[in-house]
């Protein structure tokens, strides 16, 4: 085999190589694989509803619809609450985000964007700002002032290069984590509008974010069509865990109040609860009757309560610990599309294909 | 290109996160249901869609007379 040329050496070597590497790696990357879930499996001595067994069922559970929120003339793709508890924001398939007085169902702000199908928006956390996009791959944010049109102070912060799924500012208005269609998560500086670190990793469309409520974490989970949920570290980039479990896109993805574990909501109609430091899935919310896409989900303030906000028009009503339907929503007219819980935790919103959105408590 | 579509820069990638995650120190199944069932009772009596708030206090309770009372 020396007797060739060495051009043609070289080119064989190199071709062998490279064979022999990837086969290297494929080998290391499915013993690893192999060696995950053997440990994983020996932490694995008690499931879920065994676990909960003597812990009282809830009972008397009832809600109901206390305001429905009319105004958009398209679908409603997204909302989110402000912190002072009061005020919501909503984005619809019209190209319109709106930004309501839940208590008396005022609206106190429109705007139009500039495209259709505005599948995120957020409320910054001093309340004086909102972000949104969607089909135009961009997070534009809008101070809220009642002496000036939020248009005329808008400006883009973020550009993606497919279309703009969710978006979540941190812990002040300074920055906001995008994610999107082409699979990447994205920290920015609102200010400069510059990126301060990607997150790459998801082989599909991430769908959903969610940062992690404690303070020291510096975390945040995503979802994607890829069916897997990831943990990142927003200051290295680092995807530091990964989540396999789902059989179809995971359409949202919301911390657990603590910030132990995540929930998700899911287009195989389950939604799940995934632990971080047993880097497991703990239990799956489903039920054989159950056969439509959960599109969004949220814990009540304790954690007890998993909402789900599926398209069969329904939101369904688990108990994280027992994993029982707790209670079920014939909440809309068509797909509920997003819902959230209050940050004092008194209700619930949902917004649905059927333009509204509702106020449960 | 390898048989799983992945070029090797993302098989190298995919290899450095799973040995880190090879690293991860990992809670039993039981003692993490433990403590999320702890964090649960502890913050239990102050959800309000589990324990209905004093009605003076819901925000969302509408100042007319209940209609079933």
């Amino acid at each position: 085999m020396f007797g060739k040329t060495t051009k043609m050496a070289c080119e064989g070597n190199l071709r062998v190589d490279n064979q022999e590497t990837i086969e290297c790696l494929q080998r290391e990357a499915e013993s690893l694989k192999k060696k995950l879930e053997d440990e994983k499996a020996k932490l694995s001595d008690v499931l879920m509803g065994a676990a909960t067994d003597k812990i009282p069922k809830i009972d008397n559970f009832t809600m109901k619809m206390r305001k429905m929120l009319k105004g958009h003339h398209g679908k409603v793709l997204c909302m989110d609450w402000s912190r002072d508890k009061r005020h919501i924001v909503s984005s619809s398939q019209d190209g319109k985000m709106l930004v309501w007085d839940a208590f008396t169902t005022n609206k106190e702000h429109a705007v139009t964007m500039p495209t259709t199908w505005v599948m995120a928006c957020s409320y910054g956390p001093t309340g004086e700002v909102v972000a949104c996009g969607g089909l135009d791959n961009k997070c534009t944010i809008y101070p809220l002032s009642m002496d000036e049109d939020p248009l005329t102070k808008k400006r883009a912060v973020a550009t993606h290069t497919s279309y703009l799924s969710c978006c979540t500012f941190t812990s002040s208005d300074k920055q906001i984590l995008t994610g999107s269609g082409d699979s990447t998560c994205a920290l920015w500086d609102v200010e400069s509008g510059q990126l301060i670190q990607s997150f790459h990793g998801h082989a599909g469309d991430v769908m959903s974010i969610d940062l992690s409520p404690s303070e020291t974490g510096n975390l945040f989970v995503s979802g994607g069509c890829d069916k897997v949920a990831m943990v990142w570290d927003m200051r290295t980039g680092d995807c530091v865990q990964v989540f396999e479990g789902h059989q179809s896109d995971i359409n949202s993805v919301r911390f657990y109040p603590s910030g132990d574990a995540f929930a998700t909501g899911s287009d195989d109609s389950t939604c799940r609860l995934f632990d971080l430091r047993a880097d497991r899935e703990v239990n799956c919310y489903q039920k054989e009757s159950l056969i439509f896409g959960c599109n969004s989900v949220d814990f009540s303030v304790s954690g007890r309560l998993l909402f789900g906000g599926y398209n069969d028009y329904t939101v369904n009503i688990w108990d994280v610990l027992k994993g029982n339907r707790v209670s079920i929503l014939y909440a809309h007219e068509n797909r509920v599309s997003c819902l959230g819980v209050s940050p004092d935790g008194t209700a619930l919103c949902t917004g649905s294909w059927d333009y509204t959105l509702k106020i449960w408590a | 290109m390898s048989m799983f579509g992945m070029d090797r820069d993302e098989l190298k990638r995919q290899v450095e996160t799973l040995r880190f995650h090879k690293e991860i120190k990992r809670m039993s199944m039981s003692d993490a249901i433990k403590e999320l069932v702890c964090y649960i009772e502890d913050k239990t009596p102050d959800d309000g869609l589990i324990v209905a708030p004093d009605k003076k206090k819901n925000p969302w309770n509408e100042t007319r007379k209940c209609l079933i009372l």
